[in-house]
């Protein structure tokens, strides 16, 4: 396919395989400070800005590069001319072997667009998905407040939009099995014609290492990255709607589902570092159906509905009933996921979502924990409490919520509801340690509500 | 305190800004004209004799060149790794081994026109294996009945302990005094068993090689190496090609912490191209980077003392079992720092036994790992000094200040344990470790926190400590190398065969030449690692880069300076007994005040009076190991509902002799401490029950990013080394040492239960926790 993009600020048509990664498209030409530390967005030392925001490069297709802006760190300076974060780096002793440094000082540069004045736990929010084992971090810390104090975030002009608006130009052969369609109906058609042959393609956070590791054969690609409508967020009728294609940081920073599902905000925000933040999606992280994500956790205990679609309609599935099996759903091979729809809660509802994972960033869930209940006049309604990282798929604990509807909370009760939790979940692994965990998180709920 | 220029100062680091720009090229950075790509296929069992392997699909599928294993290549037994020649490691491997000894063991590769063509040939060689009993467990490698791994002539190529037929690769035996006699003068007898885990070093550079060839037809390997020098040795020894045949350049390294001292794609690379005559680029996966290239040794120490009630320890006693894995890279040598590195920190024990063996398992195997042993030993020695000092009810920083080695002090354990041959005695000229500690304590809040368990909510607060001592080089064997000459300009070219693998090492080089010209930085253009430009360097390893190296380039830039001050003697008129270098490069003469600049010598040299280059060479062979010293404090919070640890601060505070430069110091040790964080907490290999590793990514391996960070704290006590370059000892790896222990030690402090198996997971913690409950 030819694919027409701005790489550091240069207009180029370049000729591409659909599949191709943009890590490899840029190392092609000759653009190597970005750099394969994993091939499967765990490092970030391939980390680039596409249109603005930070994505792993190894985790991007050619397919999706079409129309877009990318910068590199060469885009920023070279050594003749470094620009100001460059130098802050090397004067404030935060390059070692620099293997990760392109990747680390992209990702600084797009936490200073967002925030031009970070404190200490955004700075390492904003670089949590980039990792170095040679500096401990610190230093790396004080060159972006040093940037950060020359004023470098308020230096950077806002994305300037798309680079052309018209679609990339595939090869006869590519035209029978990659779509890229820009409209849900389009979509459904191609979904309807060619059924379970389709691999969807969204934020590619799961493609990509499964298509590494031989998990997924590629038959029919359906890109879903044009439906525009697909990443809306809407509020309408007492409902939010939360499209299938909206990312993890467009769900974690919008304000209604702040306001109104403060859990589901998150769970994204905890679902991964900022560059799988901005790429992974709600759909992905239902479709992909694993044990271990993280969004359908507060789904379960928000009561969302899935919202599947195809030529012969909508229909609506209750987030209970979507999972089918391990990396299994219901949807049909016609279907396509078209979003989740949440009932706007009463203001008195309480929520919170846990995760314990081995490390604070980018961690699949060991334990995730999420409840909703609300508390009127020191008793309990409405409670709901749903584990993930258990088994095949998150579940509710319906036995712990009916020991707890109706009655007064206390103290005891709270640690009755961590010993009845305990029981009711079976994990796969690690069994005794999970069962206290999500116990003890079940208490820390109950107890939160108590202190306020 | 002596003045100096360019010494002691914060100079940038030279490749730096080309780094932070992308610019630096690394191994697989580097464009070869229409390379061939090697992609290797391995042993899916721990351990299982290659009956046949049927080659014929793969070769016939497109753009296949050749498939390379056992039945068609051959080769002499080597050792991967890259130490000194002769190796203490045992010979014990062959490029492609008949018997295959681990899941990821090599069992061959495919050459293909593209990286997929050659990774879907691998995926169809057929291989008929005839599986072998296999052998997890370390303590029982040695019992009779067992699988004996290494039956095939595998040998020592030093009068070194090996003994295959036990599956023991290596062993260490040394005492003094009479520990019996120790034990029965103790008040108490404490005896503790300590597990330490497999882990990955986790550069962030995958391994990388390319080879390709010179006009004239000379095979150039660009390799992601740590020794040049030794992978050119071992890459003509195992492949017959001849050495002069072969130049090795170190390009930019994307980290090592010992992984890349381990010649593993270097050989594969230059057979291939030798054989085809054109460049051949090979690259490991992460997935392969952590299942068949090399790890930390795992080790059980277990360490017994007789204490009298005062605290004077009468007698010690540590017994060592450390898995070498599949092959013995490293193994003699890991093992004796376990031993050579932590025993003389408590240097007036009387009667002290060591007992090490290093043994085969059919897991991955051990290699040279940043700490190097003496993180294993120390992780067992420092939880054990707190053990009687509970016991006792004495401080752990007053008991260790009480009772460490200081300046003027030896230890007999130095003599007595070397590298593979017998130690090197010396005497300790420089130790800060009890300011170390005093400042350590200041900064972490010993004394307000310690033995105080704060509580808030379900979570307690404790302090713990550590200390620990390395090397500076291994004496008497790591040699460094360095050449020199004057340009016209009155600029430098220095040539090490010193290798910075991101360390910083060619700016810390550039730095000691020019405090010895007294020219600024920029004025030394360095040039590292290039077997063809540069002189030997035994590599990076063993804390030695500071030192060894250093002292080359000190002992190169005099002679240097001296031919500088005999020319300009000439050019002045004047005795060189009266001139001296002044600032900014040039010759003073001290009675008329008369100035020269370095470029009108260097030209004065080279153009008009018996003309000369300007050009010296020296080597360095350290006849000592000064030992830099390190203090790690932690203070954690012990969740008592989840177990899980939170560590709130690091303090770390060392003396490494004068700095060179205080910031790349600072960055050596605040790297290796996180390291050492990560390592206590959260890495390790999971196997399942056939011997695979099931978490061979950076989704499973967890390494610590910025949000698992905590407060850190560097303090550089400084001291003067009186061997050293400009006072300097090294600082590399010692900072790996402290963490774990540390961490361990606050875990007790805030929860009164001692974990004596890494990493500290949650699991561990909350189960220790609930045993009190």
């Amino acid at each position: 396919m030819k694919i027409t993009c701005v790489i550091n600020g240069t207009l180029r048509v370049l000729d591409a395989r659909p599949l191709d990664r943009l890590l490899d498209i840029l190392r092609n030409l000759g653009l190597t400070g970005a750099k394969e530390g994993c091939g499967e967005g765990e490092c970030g030392a391939c980390a680039v800005l596409l249109d603005g925001e930070l994505v792993n490069s190894c985790m991007v297709p050619a397919i999706q590069v079409h129309g877009r802006t990318v910068l590199t760190a060469e885009g920023l300076g070279a050594p003749e001319n470094p620009d100001i974060l460059q130098k802050a780096f090397l004067e404030e002793g935060a390059v070692q072997c620099g293997f990760c440094i392109p990747g680390m000082v992209m990702a600084s540069r797009a936490l200073l667009a967002r925030i031009p004045h970070p404190d200490r736990p955004a700075i390492r929010t904003g670089l949590a998905g980039n990792l170095c084992r040679c500096t401990g971090y610190e230093k790396i810390i004080r060159a972006v407040e040093k940037a950060a104090g020359m004023g470098y975030g308020e230096g950077i002009p806002p994305f300037a939009g798309p680079v052309c608006d018209y679609p990339p130009e595939f090869s006869d052969e590519e035209r029978k099995s990659f779509f890229q369609p820009s409209s849900i109906a389009e979509a459904m058609e191609i979904r309807a014609e060619y059924g379970d042959e389709i691999t969807f393609l969204a934020g590619t956070t799961d493609f990509f290492p499964d298509l590494k590791n031989g998990k997924v054969e590629v038959k029919k690609v359906l890109d879903l990255s044009r439906v525009e409508e697909l990443r809306a967020i809407t509020r309408k009728d007492g409902k939010l709607f939360v499209g299938a294609c909206a990312s993890d940081s467009m769900i974690m920073e919008h304000p209604d589902v702040l306001s109104l599902f403060p859990a589901l905000a998150r769970a994204a925000e905890l679902s991964g570092a900022r560059a799988v933040q901005n790429r992974a999606t709600l759909g992905g992280n239902l479709a992909s159906a694993s044990g271990a994500a993280d969004l359908p956790v507060p789904l379960l205990v928000l009561g969302a509905s899935v919202i599947l679609g195809s030529l012969r309609g909508e229909r609506l599935v209750p987030m209970e009933e979507f999972f089918a099996g391990y990396r299994q759903t219901v949807l049909k091979n016609d279907e396509m996921l078209l979003g989740v729809s949440l009932s706007i809660p009463p203001a008195t509802l309480r929520q919170a979502f846990y995760k314990r994972g081995s490390r604070a960033a980018l961690t699949l869930s060991r334990i995730s924990v999420a409840c909703s209940a609300v508390l009127e006049e020191g008793t309990l309604k409405d409670v709901r409490i749903a584990a993930g990282s258990m088994s095949a798929f998150p579940v509710r604990l319906p036995e712990t919520e009916k020991s707890l509807s109706g009655k007064r909370l206390s103290a005891e009760l709270a640690d009755d509801a961590a010993d009845s939790a305990s029981r009711e979940i079976n994990p796969r692994k690690s069994g005794e340690f999970r069962k206290t965990v999500t116990g003890n998180l079940v208490r820390k709920f109950l107890l939160s509500l108590l202190q306020n | 305190m002596t003045d100096f220029s360019v010494v002691g100062k914060p100079v940038l680091k030279v490749d730096s800004l080309s780094l932070a720009c992308g610019a630096a090229r690394y191994t697989a950075d580097f464009e070869v004209k229409d390379p061939f790509y090697l992609v290797f296929f391995y042993s899916p069992h721990a351990h299982a004799e290659i009956l046949s392997i049927d080659d014929g699909p793969a070769r016939g599928m497109e753009g296949v060149v050749d498939v390379f294993h056992s039945g068609n290549t051959p080769s002499d037994l080597y050792t991967t790794a890259g130490q000194g020649y002769p190796e203490p490691s045992p010979y014990d491997t062959a490029l492609f081994n008949k018997s295959v000894r681990y899941v990821g063991d090599i069992v061959g590769a495919v050459l293909a026109e593209s990286p997929a063509a050659a990774r879907e040939a691998a995926g169809a060689v057929r291989v008929e294996y005839r599986q072998l009993e296999p052998l997890f467990d370390p303590e029982k490698s040695m019992d009779p009945g067992v699988p004996c791994l290494h039956g095939d002539g595998a040998f020592a190529p030093l009068p070194v302990p090996y003994r295959p037929e036990e599956n023991v690769a290596g062993e260490v035996l040394f005492s003094f005094g009479d520990v019996e006699k120790g034990f029965a003068e103790a008040d108490f007898v404490e005896e503790e068993t300590y597990r330490t885990h497999y882990t990955n070093h986790c550069a962030m550079e995958p391994h990388a090689a390319t080879a390709t060839f010179d006009e004239k037809g000379r095979l150039v390997i660009y390799s992601s190496t740590q020794v040049p020098f030794h992978a050119r040795r071992t890459v003509s020894r195992v492949t017959g090609i001849p050495a002069h045949m072969i130049r090795v350049v170190k390009p930019r390294i994307g980290g090592g912490f010992g992984s890349k001292q381990e010649i593993i794609l270097e050989p594969y690379v230059a057979l291939a191209a030798w054989k085809y005559k054109r460049s051949v680029k090979a690259e490991l996966s992460r997935h392969e980077v952590f299942t068949t290239a090399r790890t930390r040794h795992p080790m059980r120490v277990r360490i017994k003392t007789g204490v009298k009630k005062d605290g004077t320890i009468t007698a010690l006693e540590m017994n060592d079992i450390m898995n070498t894995g599949a092959y013995g890279a490293h193994a003699l040598t890991v093992l004796s720092n376990a031993g050579s590195k932590v025993l003389p920190m408590f240097n007036k024990i009387p009667n002290v036994s060591f007992t090490g063996r290093a043994v085969y398992t059919t897991l991955p195997v051990g290699g040279a790992y940043r700490g190097y042993g003496a993180t294993q030993g120390y992780f067992a020695f420092n939880q054990h000094v707190d053990s009687i000092c509970r016991k006792l009810g004495l401080d752990f920083v007053d008991y260790v200040k009480k009772w460490h080695i200081r300046e003027g002090e030896t230890s007999e354990v130095f003599k007595a344990i070397g590298e593979g041959t017998e130690g090197v005695s010396q005497i300790i000229k420089s130790c800060k470790l009890s300011e170390c500690l005093d400042r350590g304590a200041e900064e972490i809040g010993w004394s307000r926190l310690r033995g105080k368990r704060i509580t808030s909510g379900s979570w307690v607060k404790g302090v713990g400590a550590a200390v620990s001592m390395q090397g500076s080089g291994i004496p008497k064997v790591d040699m460094g190398s360095a050449s020199m000459k004057m340009n016209d300009d009155g600029s430098f070219n220095l040539y090490v065969g010193a290798t910075d693998i991101g360390t910083g090492s060619d700016t810390i080089l550039s730095q000691i030449a020019a405090e010895t010209l007294k020219v600024p930085v920029e004025m030394i253009l360095i040039l590292s690692s290039d077997t063809d430009l540069t002189p030997f360097d035994t590599g990076a390893y063993a804390s030695s880069t500071t030192y060894v190296s250093g002292q080359a380039v000190l002992r190169c830039a005099g002679k240097i300076r001296d031919q500088i001050l005999s020319a300009a003697a000439v050019l002045m008129g004047a005795s060189a007994d009266s001139l001296s270098l002044g600032d900014g490069g040039v010759v003073v003469n001290r009675k008329s005040g008369e100035e020269a600049p370095f470029s009108k010598i260097a030209c004065f040299a080279m153009y008009s009076h018996d003309q000369f280059q300007i050009q010296a060479g020296a080597s360095y062979t350290g006849d000592e190991s000064p030992a830099p010293f390190m203090a790690h404090f932690a203070e954690v919070d012990v969740d008592l509902e989840t177990g899980k640890v939170r560590l709130v601060k690091f303090v770390s505070a060392g003396d490494c002799g004068r700095p060179i430069n205080p910031v790349l110091a600072e960055g050596q040790i605040e790297g290796a401490t996180m390291n050492g964080i990560s390592y206590a907490l959260t890495e390790q290999y999971l196997f399942d029950p056939r011997g695979k590793m099931t978490n061979s990514s950076f989704w499973d391996y967890k390494i610590f990013g910025t949000l698992d960070m905590p407060e850190m704290k560097t303090i550089l006590a400084e001291s003067d080394e009186p061997t050293g370059p400009y006072g300097a000892k090294s600082i590399s790896e010692i900072g790996i040492n402290g963490p774990a222990p540390a961490i361990a030690n606050a875990i007790f402090d805030a929860t009164g239960r001692r974990i004596y198996d890494l990493p500290l997971t949650p699991e561990k913690v909350l189960a220790a926790i609930k045993g009190v409950k």
